[in-house]
């Protein structure tokens, strides 16, 4: 599968899993990349064009949110889609993701076969 | 406040364990002496319509099981202070987000923050605090506790 996909997450290994199940879901391994917040994924997309965002939410430095805020504000990056992969369960916060165009949650811990749909989904090829 | 149980809060981390490290847990009677030497974990805070911790104790043997899960590599590859802390962190970020999703129910205004290591800290059972709010789950042979400190505890939880 040609797309890219950024995993941003501060957990360098929850970001590791995820990237185990993205290659499952038939991610070329070398078409993922990492981020380990808000900031490191932002300085990523500028670099590399990026198909789908796997976003934490909690995270240092610069959270999901905010990060999901800035992509948004930049009209080359206001398409990429973006599914939230995070133990948040505040729902006002989860809202005002869907207004950044957020198309997806999977709150942790979630199924690896759940997490694979998604991002099968969110690339438009067959789960 | 909704109460939470050690039953409910052990159902939680051990689905928290099979979904994220595919891990089988099996409750256990939570023995303090035994948890007293649980000297590392991680804590997370939640804030909301009421704050308080959720705290994960276990032995060093615990984080290289779940490390070594979370990565795929032998228990002896792990590095415990490196791997082993970053799987706790995350282990207790998720088990605090089963606990305030619990909490809050379907309209949740419950936050997290971020987890904290406690390395080298063992955790003390006071005569007031007893373990009634630790639950204590056997994974594959390590022994894993989680405790739910609510700032203000319900009555019915009360020492």
């Amino acid at each position: 599968m040609s797309c890219n996909i950024l995993i941003v997450d501060d957990s360098p290994i929850l970001r590791k899993a995820i990237r185990k199940v993205a290659t499952l879901a038939g991610v070329d391994e070398n078409r993922i990349h990492e981020a380990g917040n808000g900031r490191e994924a932002l300085d990523v997309i500028e670099t590399v064009w990026i198909d789908l965002v796997l976003l934490d939410l909690n995270m240092p430095v610069m959270d999901g949110e905010q990060f999901a805020r800035e992509l948004r504000q930049n009209p080359d990056f206001k398409d990429v889609a973006v599914v939230v992969v995070s133990t948040e369960a505040n729902q006002e916060r989860l809202h005002r993701m869907r207004d950044l165009g957020v198309i997806e949650s999977l709150r942790k811990p979630f199924k690896p076969e759940d997490l694979r749909k998604i991002i099968a989904t969110a690339l438009g090829v067959k789960a | 406040m909704n109460e939470l149980t050690a039953q409910r809060l052990a159902e939680l981390t051990a689905e928290a364990l099979e979904r994220t490290a595919f891990l089988i847990s099996d409750p256990v009677e939570t023995d303090p002496a035994v948890y007293c030497k649980a000297c590392e974990g991680a804590t997370i805070r939640y804030r909301g319509p009421d704050t308080g911790c959720v705290t994960l104790n276990a032995g060093e043997g615990f984080l290289r099981t779940l490390a070594s899960n979370l990565l795929g590599v032998e228990p002896e590859e792990v590095e415990p202070l490196t791997q082993g802390v970053d799987a706790i962190r995350e282990l207790t970020n998720i088990v605090g987000g089963s606990v305030v999703a619990e909490l809050g129910g379907r309209d949740c205004a419950y936050s997290l923050g971020l987890p904290e290591p406690l390395i080298g800290a063992c955790p003390t059972v006071t005569p007031e605090v007893g373990v009634k709010r630790t639950c204590c789950l056997d994974c594959e042979g390590q022994l894993l506790f989680v405790t739910w400190t609510p700032d203000k505890a319900p009555a019915s939880l009360a020492a």
